[in-house]
């Protein structure tokens, strides 16, 4: 297929253009993805936001002042512009009424359209060859040249050793920033150190992925390592790594067409990431929840259908036609009868022409359910005063939960009852 | 015999209205000391002025007679448990550690003598078999006595604990309080912004009265009485809260250092 | 007291930004012309500078895809007798606006006058055209007496000079076509292959047998992907081709790529000039001039690729 024999041989190298593209690319992601961990710890994300979208601005004055289509320059008029806006937007929440997130959306708005008038501006006066400015807010990765690549090695190794050097005070920030203060870290450093990375690794990153897509580069690794990991360092090194290979994948899969472009593919490959992780994730993974919920819910049919076939008066086997136990129970028919094939495959039960009868073990599972929903009752009315009548809807609910070890300290607790609320027997 | 807290004259202000105001006080060392007033009064405030973290616009603050920079391995801090978000990436021991780096600093590894402590630290406040947990997985009383260890293992003279038994069961607050006595025994300091009047004269020796400014300072049976818990807790507009909001509405300045 | 020194700043912003173009008003009883591109606007002059203003809206080596009006230009496009433009969709970004003018303004494109079988279409719904017609002298001389005639039909009065300069114009435009027949002679044909930054000489290459491949499509809107960055340096190695043409009124990044590609494979591919594509040159140059501008073209290529 045309699709995999080009994926293939963007990762032979076989042509130089990829093999610029490829570092490029991996470097740009792997640092956001360092430096995100720390915006998202830090309940900062919306910054990200805020300063991706403020670098256009210093960007087109570092054009109109400098006239130069150096990326240095260009990086550092888009750190000045990112800079001063999270410096702002701390600035207004702290000394005026303006709350946080008004105040993000205000600079970011005015910010960006400054930028775009200033772009404006620029293509108005025809000096587009030199420029290419335009291509800042959606990114230009496929034109990476061998210099640029040079300058993301350079200034990302500074910024990485920065951040594993400070990591533990950055950590500490992150997690709680008064305690840290208390013990005499120097906050101002930190979050210094981290405010300038932050935002000359989103100065850098808007080249590959451009300024509206910029953010998702910085957050979505580290939310995506969230889902995986509960622990600091681990959660770090995941989002560098799902961040640069997001990287190199997007730029492969931009290389299988014409006309595709790299940054965008780089979101949507990290993006869906991030979605898959929410699903499956080992911590917090939605599929993990709907796969416990459905385990508990099987134990619970199970033991209530069990519990049809107790025998208050022997203690022993019982024996039911459907119809029977379909009118003892207070179930829908089709889950009761989901719940007999349980117990049946289970060996609890047999079925012989229609009729169903307890096994050894059926009748033991029997006694045990109703041994703990009679305890928990006598419990419950004992030392929460609830009156008899009153006890035995709460204990329907808890008796699937009682281990064996709770049930242990229940018999404790109540001296090793014989009779529940209701004076019935507990069945031992 | 040196005090432990001392401040003169400290004020903190917000927004223009002032959140502690001239506070003067001197403490005791070797005692549980409760700071106790109504919400809003400036408890939390005060700690962070005395731990620094709040730089107090007016006046100063002394920890054992010397600036607090001098003497800061000597000081805990334990901050509101809600303060922080529970959710972050962290296990039971990495908060506990976090103890350590006080005195190890930014970059210093620790070393066994530092995990030791931070055993202990666990086992002394029962969380031990919850080493390894994620934090956002304790209920509010194991998470209130992480902070707790963590404190432990600074190993410090001066405690100062901001609200530690709100949102705890009884059980942990039992516990939590015998450690501070047994603390208390062995010579350090506490000092505990509470909240439950009840529980007051019981837990602490020496009390804080505060209602944005001292309403009185010292031992406890000297200090808990009817007049002075009106004073402290009764009726929200007293002449200095009037005068604050007078000031914030017409946009006076206030003094600054 | 903080948040007025933001106000503050957010209005100076906003009063920068509407700093009105430089709209001449017109003293004069003349009327106003108003072109978008400066080709276009080469055009209006040499027709029409006796008895009207003529204004363009985009200077030398502005990128007509690209432009969006500001508010300077709309307030001269109201005033405008006269607006003439490009048409098929080359002033991508102003087409509404374009359009709204129709209904109280004489607006001609001079796409106008072109014979539609001529017109390239790019797509297979045909309905995306090739803009960039200026390129082939002949279309463009239809394009021209298609709005000269139009012209006549607006300005009666001034009939005789209309079709006087119109036919001057086009006699110049002849001209300067052998004059690049000629030149482009002297380039063996298999080394007639013209690559430059944007799909936007087409018609150029129609004109004088040249194959022509661009790096982006007909719009500088498109962003090249890195297999068209690779497919072109591949397609100059295999075509032995020494040399490639930046252009006035596009970002050279994506191009030098494609150099540093070719490098790298051991082919060594220059820069043969800057060619103006879809804008002219500075005033009061030979290519800021339209006629000019071709021949420079014709000229640089030839000579680069000999």
């Amino acid at each position: 297929m045309n699709f995999f024999t080009e994926i293939a041989s963007f990762f032979t190298f076989s042509e130089p253009n990829v093999k610029v593209v490829f570092w490029g690319s991996l470097i740009l992601c792997s640092i956001s993805g360092l430096v995100g961990t720390f915006t998202l710890l830090r309940k900062r994300s919306l910054i990200g936001d805020v300063i991706s979208h403020s670098v256009l601005p210093g960007i087109a004055l570092a054009f109109i002042i400098g006239q130069q289509k150096n990326p240095l320059y260009l990086i550092i008029g888009a750190t000045v512009t990112g800079w001063i806006s999270t410096y702002l937007v701390d600035y207004i929440t702290k000394h005026s009424k303006i709350k946080n997130d008004t105040a993000i959306a205000l600079i970011l708005s005015v910010f960006f359209g400054v930028g775009v008038l200033l772009l404006t501006h620029i293509q108005h006066s025809g000096n587009a060859s030199q420029s290419g400015l335009d291509q800042f807010i959606f990114g230009r990765a496929s034109a990476m040249n061998m210099s640029d690549v040079w300058l993301f090695i350079i200034v990302g190794s500074i910024i990485t050793l920065l951040v594993v050097v400070f990591f533990r005070g950055l950590s500490l920030l992150s997690f709680d920033e008064s305690y840290s203060q208390s013990i005499g870290f120097p906050n101002e450093l930190l979050k210094l150190v981290l405010s300038i990375t932050t935002v000359v690794t989103v100065a850098m990153g808007v080249q590959a992925v451009g300024v509206v897509l910029m953010s998702a580069l910085l957050i979505t690794p580290a939310a995506c390592a969230k889902f995986w990991t509960n622990k600091i360092i681990p959660m770090a090194i995941l989002a560098v790594v799902l961040s640069g290979v997001s990287g190199v994948l997007g730029s492969a899969i931009s290389y299988t067409y014409n006309g595709m472009p790299t940054g965008p593919w780089i979101v949507v490959v990290i993006s869906l990431f991030a979605f898959i992780s929410a699903f499956i994730g080992s911590k917090h993974g939605l599929l993990k929840k709907y796969i416990q919920r459905a385990k508990n819910n099987t134990k619970i049919l199970r033991e209530n259908t069990i519990k049809l076939f107790f025998n208050p008066d022997t203690l022993g086997e019982t024996t039911f036609q459907f119809e029977d136990i379909f009118e003892k129970s207070n179930m829908q028919r089709g889950t009761l009868k989901k719940g007999l094939k349980l117990l049946k495959s289970d060996d609890l039960i047999t079925l012989d022409n229609g009729t169903y009868t307890t096994t050894e073990e059926g009748i033991n599972e029997a006694k045990a359910i109703v041994r703990k929903h009679r305890l928990w009752e006598l419990y419950i009315s004992r030392f929460m005063h609830l009156q008899p009548d009153h006890v035995h809807d709460d204990a329907e609910g808890i008796e699937h939960v009682i281990t064996p070890e709770i049930e242990k300290e229940l018999e404790k607790e109540l001296d090793f009852p014989t009779k529940d609320p209701h004076d019935s027997d507990i069945p031992y | 015999m040196e005090p432990s807290v001392e401040t003169h004259n400290l004020t903190v202000i917000y927004d223009k209205k002032p959140a502690i105001w001239n506070i003067d006080f001197t403490l005791p060392t070797g005692k549980i000391i409760g700071i106790m007033g109504p919400n809003g009064s400036g408890k939390s405030t005060l700690l962070k002025a005395i731990m620094g973290i709040i730089e107090p616009n007016i006046g100063y603050s002394k920890v054992f007679d010397k600036e607090l920079d001098d003497v800061r391995t000597r000081v805990s801090y334990v901050p509101q448990r809600q303060s922080v978000d529970w959710d972050f990436p962290a296990s039971v021991w990495d908060v506990v550690a976090m103890g350590r780096f006080a005195t190890k600093g930014l970059f210093k590894r620790l070393s066994k003598e530092d995990n030791d402590i931070i055993t202990e630290s666990l086992a002394k406040v029962n969380m031990t078999p919850f080493t390894n947990r994620q934090i956002s997985q304790l209920s509010g009383g194991q998470q209130q006595r992480v902070f707790l260890a963590r404190a432990l293992a600074q190993n410090a003279d001066l405690y100062l604990m901001d609200e530690p038994f709100v949102g705890v069961d009884a059980a942990t607050e039992q516990a939590i309080i015998n450690l501070l006595k047994s603390m208390r025994d062995a010579g350090k300091t506490l000092l505990v912004v509470h909240h439950d009047l009840h529980t007051a004269q019981d837990y602490f020796e020496h009390m804080v009265l505060l209602n944005s400014r001292l309403v009185a300072e010292g031992p406890t049976d000297e200090v808990f009485t009817q007049e002075i818990l009106t004073e402290t807790y009764g009726g929200t507009l007293t002449t200095l809260s009037k005068v604050a909001s007078a000031l914030k509405e017409k946009d006076f300045p206030m003094r600054h250092k | 007291m903080k948040t007025r020194y933001i106000l503050a700043l957010v209005t100076l912003v906003f009063l920068f930004g509407c700093n009105a173009n430089n709209s001449q008003q017109s003293e004069d009883n003349k009327p106003t012309i108003v072109a978008t591109t400066s080709i276009v606007a080469d055009m209006a002059k040499n027709i029409c500078a006796d008895f009207a203003n003529v204004q363009s809206l985009m200077g030398p080596g502005v990128d007509p895809h690209l432009y969006k009006a500001s508010h300077g230009d709309i307030e001269s496009l109201s005033g405008a007798d006269v607006i003439l433009y490009n048409g098929l969709h080359l002033e991508g970004k102003m087409s509404e606006i374009l359009e709204k003018l129709k209904a109280s303004k004489t607006v001609i494109a001079l796409s106008d006058g072109v014979d539609p079988s001529l017109i390239r279409t790019i797509n297979e719904e045909a309905d995306v055209h090739d803009p960039h017609i200026w390129f082939d002298i002949s279309m463009w001389s239809k394009g021209v007496a298609h709005v000269g005639k139009q012209l006549q039909e607006k300005f009666p009065d001034h009939k005789t000079i209309i079709e006087e300069r119109t036919n001057t114009y086009l006699h110049q435009m002849d001209s300067v076509h052998l004059a690049c027949l000629q030149t482009v002679e002297s380039l063996p044909v298999e080394k007639r292959i013209l690559i430059t930054s944007h799909d936007a000489f087409e018609y150029f290459g129609r004109s004088y047998n040249f194959k022509v491949r661009g790096l982006q499509g007909i719009s500088t809107l498109s962003e090249s992907g890195l297999k068209d960055v690779t497919d072109m340096v591949n397609f100059i190695i295999d075509n032995e081709i020494k040399a490639v043409f930046v252009e006035n009124s596009v970002p050279q990044k994506a191009l030098r790529s494609v150099i540093d590609g070719c490098k790298s494979k051991g082919h060594d591919v220059t820069v043969g000039g800057e060619l103006f594509s879809d804008a002219l040159g500075a005033d009061r140059t030979p290519e800021g001039t339209y006629l000019g501008m071709i021949y420079y073209n014709v000229e640089t290529v030839t000579n680069a690729l000999k």
